[in-house]
């Protein structure tokens, strides 16, 4: 079993999910669409971005051939090499976006409660061998700083829960678990300011053999400051 | 010589936060006003986020009175390893260009509602 690090990963989202509210409970969709502010337009992005898209035309159009191989060579050295760039562009062909089902939201600090998680494989897929889900909570510090003219983000885990493993059967298109878990009620609640966050995240990391390895969907979620007794 | 009352020091998220402040000047200082601020602040590694949520003045031998609600959102006050919120009470002689002569602060702790 992998141990799945929080620090080491920058997909434990940057920003809390949006919710639905549906017949079945509270749900949330893995990160895709809603961006943070920090990513929404910016003319001066949109610039630099130009600069660069102008460039690769001017160099298609006088080196044609061997940018293309070079092109081809970077992505894939970077298949090869990067396991995480590789897992990740795999899931995004072979799985649609992830589902957790909560029945109350937002959450509260020392209560329990059961969560659904779910995710589709695309085009009828089935699952061809036995897989393992890793389910686990963690409640993180991020803050960001400025270096110079960089900006920096750091973060360190305050409290993981242990994690939960569940398995994934053979000739399923949608694999699911069912999982109870308790918020700690001695934890802070969440916060967001611009560049200091306290967040909550559900992490569920999915090994299914001959489909995908160890791709982990990540929920941020937010707790109240109300403590259940 | 400052004085500031409080009718807790540990407050609930959601509650309201009373208190009064009063300010016996020196005989130099008769015609200045203070001002008390409520509102938090970020502390640690990261760039300062802060909120100022109540402001008044606190004129010289006067008791001011203040009544400020701590927002249901919180933040709640945080002691961590890369950040710290910090609530606190400020009463300060503004000076020129948003300076600011710290006179008397003083911490809050703001907790999550106890259900």
């Amino acid at each position: 079993m992998s141990i799945y690090k929080f620090e080491q990963n920058e997909a434990p989202a940057k920003f809390p999910i949006n919710v639905k509210e549906t017949s079945e409970g509270f749900l949330l969709l893995e990160n895709k669409g809603n961006l943070p502010k920090e990513y929404k337009f910016n003319p001066i992005y949109s610039l630099i971005i130009l600069f660069f898209v102008i460039q690769f035309f001017i160099i298609l159009r006088f080196f044609r051939i061997w940018f293309w191989w070079f092109l081809l060579i970077v992505f894939v050295v970077c298949f090869l090499f990067n396991k995480r760039f590789r897992n990740n562009l795999i899931a995004k062909f072979r799985f649609k976006p992830g589902e957790v089902l909560l029945p109350s939201y937002p959450l509260r600090l020392g209560e329990e409660y059961n969560l659904t998680f779910r995710r589709r494989l695309r085009a009828n897929q089935k699952t061809k061998k036995a897989g393992q889900l890793t389910f686990k909570i963690a409640c993180l510090e991020r803050v960001k700083y400025t270096r110079g003219s960089d900006t920096e983000v750091e973060t360190h885990v305050i409290w993981e829960s242990q994690p939960k493993i569940y398995s994934v059967p053979i000739g399923v298109n949608t694999y699911s678990l069912r999982s109870d878990f308790t918020i700690p009620n001695n934890l802070p609640s969440s916060f967001e300011g611009e560049n200091n966050q306290i967040r909550w995240i559900i992490s569920i990391e999915q090994n299914i053999p001959g489909i995908v390895e160890q791709v982990y969907s990540n929920f941020v979620f937010v707790v109240d400051a109300v403590v259940v007794a | 010589m400052i004085n500031l009352d409080l009718n807790s020091e540990s407050i609930e998220v959601g509650s309201e936060l009373t208190g009064s402040c009063i300010w016996i000047p020196d005989t130099q200082e008769k015609n200045k006003s203070l001002k008390l601020t409520i509102g938090w602040r970020t502390e640690g590694r990261g760039n300062i986020d802060k909120e100022t949520l109540y402001e008044t003045e606190v004129n010289p031998s006067l008791r001011a009175y203040f009544r400020c609600k701590i927002p249901m959102s919180g933040p709640i006050s945080y002691d961590g390893q890369l950040l710290r919120i910090i609530w606190e009470i400020i009463v300060f002689c503004p000076g020129w260009f948003f300076q600011k002569n710290m006179v008397e602060t003083q911490v809050l702790h703001i907790i999550p509602r106890q259900l």
